[in-house]
């Protein structure tokens, strides 16, 4: 026995984990530029007055004018109403339908599961265009049919109302995205569970409330508390939908500040910096409820059969198979046929029907090369996210780092950032480097940007799912002589492949969709075909636009059509 | 001491936080395990055992002390390999590349590490079942698949953490048996954990009974110097020293076993007056 032998020995192990410090500290660097840099510089910039290109000078001008400005409670008051609203009504429903899909016999759940992605990934621009057509006070389509029975007497639906905002944030993200978080955690769960509680003469709906759902809640807290911090920066349906009727909340505050002109800066950067402070202890709740609880559940083990739901089985089918098809084919059928109109939502005029505005998009300056933007901004996004969120997501899991608290806390900024002072942040990083300088209006660019702002999302999709995997498989490989880089790709990656696939796609569709972030990156040469959706709605074009949305629309669901195909292929079920 | 020491651990200590509270789980353990020994660590509940282990494994970090691991001349070979209580092979790969695992990360060339995961399949009476996915195997058959595994490997050290605490009394009994016949013919250094004393009796070399928290070594018991090289499950069980070695292990135990149940009982008092 000799101790340098043995000190030997140990060396080569550490010199085994180095790769993994050195992947930790780049992750962290990457981190710090890309996300705290852009974040400080918009904090800085709340309390700097002048225009860009003016004398610049300290001053509390910024905040002066945000705090001062009376519409500021009530649309503070407006984000919380929508909010309660929402969630009190999309919480309970994603639980029931994500038990229902997940360990459930429901007849055809995996075509109904994939529905709600395809609802998620509607542009909510596009839906919302396909809900006008609808439910517009005036000309929508259901308040003219409802008028059309005698004892109808006044139009019974108005979309520019608060109910009107609350209804197509239900029938876009709110309640989708809900189930698609909290679908794969229920199939994930370990059935012992339930399998115990019903050999104890439990009920089904017993055991769902008293044994699935408190297992599960870590993740239902988790989704409900992304909830509200998101809450803080929507704004695309609230900016079609809310100025009708004066309805403001603080993201439109904010995108309103930024895209007038000239645009005000130092408000608009002091209403973030407010923004910070409401959602920061949000963060921290958030990694409290994570930390509290070992709720490691899925093991090497197999899951048993799905939970029969005896009579109940096709009335539980008909109210989910109705429900998706309210919230799909109801404003997707509708919007295709607007992009065939003469004009948006009038069905009552002569020969209403025309191809016209197809022709002139589809042989329009732009849209080739749109849509060509589109793809590579998309794809590259995809790509990226999936490597860097799957990193972040392992870090702050699994590793023991001093670091790995601020760069889980560094994961959630880009959440808290409304995508246009993300963009800003960015611009002022890029064009302030001599060496970044050179990337500003190409595709990389962008691709950072929407990667950047999708970070958070993805990293929580994945966090989610690392914890409840636990380290035994990890550690078998480990022990088995494997490297952590081998661990990672062997077995870390292949158990994650369906949540890995998800994240990919999920973020391939935030950035065919993203306005936000990209709109101050892009030039004529970089626009998307959702800059491009956009330049036609402020034209007042809602007929070309409509018919950039049905493309945008195709785009998006092509891509989750082939991801499921895909994820059932590489997946683990 | 007879063979040369393997493992030499000396003032080895772990603590850990637990809400905010520092409980120490190893306190102060000395100990040398012998190149080619079987060494079994029994002890009751939450002694710190598997934490032992884990550390030798590299799974964990030590708070104190130092472990000299000596390595053969030029090894090549992995320092060591780990057989888990919970199934812990691959639900994604089959019996042949779950066993094979090791070898793969390890850059083996293809037909070597094939013939070697074969032959090791074979040896734990899986012959058959190469290109069976787990879900199709029995519990026992899938620790069988974890042992093939950690062997195939062929580590210097084998690390294994109660395999056998959640198969049927039957099962259990025909891989003790294994187990010990390709021990037999490789003759590793097995650090091995378990809560059953029988267990412990059967496979050991020397069994180390560890006091209840904080970890301490209580007593070693040297089984080789009673029960003769190479032994079979049946004999050992039957034979009239038996019951002697079982009282004398038990005995050192039983204290300890219910030192930690009252520690246990306290700690849970002390939660329900101090609701958190």
């Amino acid at each position: 026995m000799t101790a340098a032998d043995a000190a030997m020995a140990w060396r080569r192990r550490a010199g085994r984990i180095e790769g993994q410090h050195l992947v930790f500290l780049m992750l962290l660097g990457f981190v710090a530029v890309f996300v705290l840099y852009p974040v400080l510089v918009i904090l800085v910039n709340s309390f700097v007055a002048g225009a860009i290109g003016q004398p610049r000078h300290w001053s509390l001008e910024g905040w002066r004018v945000a705090l001062a400005d009376p519409g500021m409670r009530g649309a503070i008051e407006n984000t919380l109403r929508v909010l309660l609203a929402n969630e009190t009504i999309s919480l309970p429903i994603a639980v029931l339908l994500s038990w229902l899909l997940a360990r459930t016999d429901l007849p055809a759940r995996g075509a109904l599961e994939f529905m709600f992605w395809v609802t998620f990934f509607l542009p909510s621009l596009s839906v919302t265009l396909g809900w006008i057509v609808l439910l517009d006070p005036q000309s929508g389509l259901l308040n003219k049919l409802a008028l059309s029975l005698p004892f109808v007497a006044k139009a019974p639906f108005n979309i520019y109302s608060f109910w009107g905002i609350v209804w197509t944030h239900l029938s876009t993200a709110a309640l989708s995205i809900k189930v698609m978080l909290l679908t794969p955690i229920f199939r994930n769960l370990d059935a012992s569970f339930e399998e115990a509680a019903r050999c104890s003469g439990a009920g089904r709906g017993q055991t769902l409330l008293r044994i699935v759902v408190p297992a599960v809640a870590p993740a239902i807290l988790t989704v409900l508390v992304l909830s509200l911090i998101r809450a803080m920066q929507t704004f695309e349906i609230e900016m079609v939908l809310g100025p009708p009727f004066n309805f403001w909340v603080f993201g439109t505050k904010i995108y309103i500040l930024v895209a007038q002109v000239p645009p005000e800066f130092a408000p608009a950067t002091a209403l973030a910096a407010i923004g910070f402070l409401v959602i920061t202890p949000l963060i921290f709740l958030h990694r409290w409820l994570m930390n509290r609880t070992d709720y490691t559940s899925v093991t090497g083990r197999e899951r048993s059969d799905p939970t029969p739901l005896g009579r109940w089985r096709w009335p539980a089918f008909a109210a989910v198979a109705t429900l998706a098809l309210t919230i799909t084919v109801l404003p997707v059928t509708f919007l295709v046929a607007a992009s065939c109109m003469k004009l948006f939502g009038f069905f009552n005029i002569p020969r209403p029907w025309t191809l016209s505005h197809w022709h002139d998009v589809l042989t329009g300056d732009f849209f080739g090369q749109s849509l060509l933007n589109t793809v590579e901004l998309a794809g590259g996004a995809a790509a990226l996210s999936i490597v860097l969120c799957s990193l972040i997501a392992y870090f702050t899991v699994r590793s023991r780092y001093a670091g790995r608290g601020a760069l889980d806390f560094l994961s959630w900024l880009p959440f808290a950032i409304p995508g246009i002072l993300l963009g800003v942040g960015l611009l002022y990083v890029f064009l302030g480097n001599p060496l970044l300088k050179a990337m500003y209006g190409t595709i990389p660019l962008m691709i950072l940007a929407t990667v950047i702002a999708g970070m958070t999302l993805g990293v929580q999709i994945l966090k989610a799912a690392m914890i409840q995997l636990g380290a035994g498989l990890e550690e078998a490989a480990r022990t088995s002589g494997a490297s952590w880089w081998y661990g990672f790709r062997h077995v870390v990656m292949p158990i994650l492949m369906p949540t890995l696939v998800l994240v990919g796609v999920v973020n391939f569709i935030a950035a065919t969709r993203d306005i936000a972030s990209v709109a101050l990156l892009a030039t004529n040469a970089t626009k998307t075909l959702s800059l491009l959706q956009l330049d036609y709605m402020i034209d007042g074009r809602s007929e070309e636009a409509a018919v950039v949305s049905v493309v945008v629309i195709g785009l998006t669901t092509g891509v989750a059509f082939l991801a499921r195909f895909l994820g059932l292929r590489v997946g683990l079920r | 001491m007879s063979g040369s020491s393997k493992i030499a651990l000396r003032g080895v200590k772990k603590q850990f936080t637990v809400r905010g509270r520092p409980v120490t789980a190893l306190a102060g353990i000395d100990l040398d395990i012998r190149a080619g020994e079987f060494f079994c660590i029994v002890g009751p509940s939450g002694c710190g055992k598997t934490t032992l282990l884990r550390i030798l494994a590299g799974l964990e970090t030590k708070s104190a002390g130092t472990i000299d691991i000596a390595r053969d001349e030029g090894a090549t070979r992995p320092l060591n390999s780990m057989v888990f209580q919970e199934q812990s092979i691959f639900p994604w790969k089959t019996v042949r590349e779950n066993v094979a695992f090791g070898l793969k990360a390890r850059r083996f060339p293809r037909a070597e590490r094939r013939a070697i995961a074969i032959d090791y399949i074979r040896k734990v009476g899986l012959g058959g079942f190469e290109d069976a996915l787990p879900h199709q195997l029995s519990g026992g058959m899938k620790q069988r698949v974890s042992i093939a595994r950690a062997f195939a490997n062929d580590p210097e050290l084998l690390l294994m953490d109660e395999p056998f605490a959640a198969l049927d009394e039957q099962t259990k009994l025909v891989l003790q048996a294994e187990l010990l016949r390709i021990w037999e013919e490789t003759r590793k250094t097995v650090v091995y954990v378990t809560h059953s004393i029988d267990e412990a009796i059967v496979l050991a070399d020397r069994i180390l009974v560890m006091s209840a928290r904080p970890g301490r070594i209580k007593d070693i018991i040297d089984i080789g110097a009673i029960f003769a090289r190479p032994r079979h499950v049946d004999s050992v069980k039957s034979s009239a020293r038996y019951g002697e070695v079982f009282g004398r292990v038990w005995g050192l135990l039983r204290d300890e076993v219910a030192a930690a149940q009252i520690a246990e009982d306290e700690a849970a008092k002390r939660r329900e007056l101090k609701p958190e």
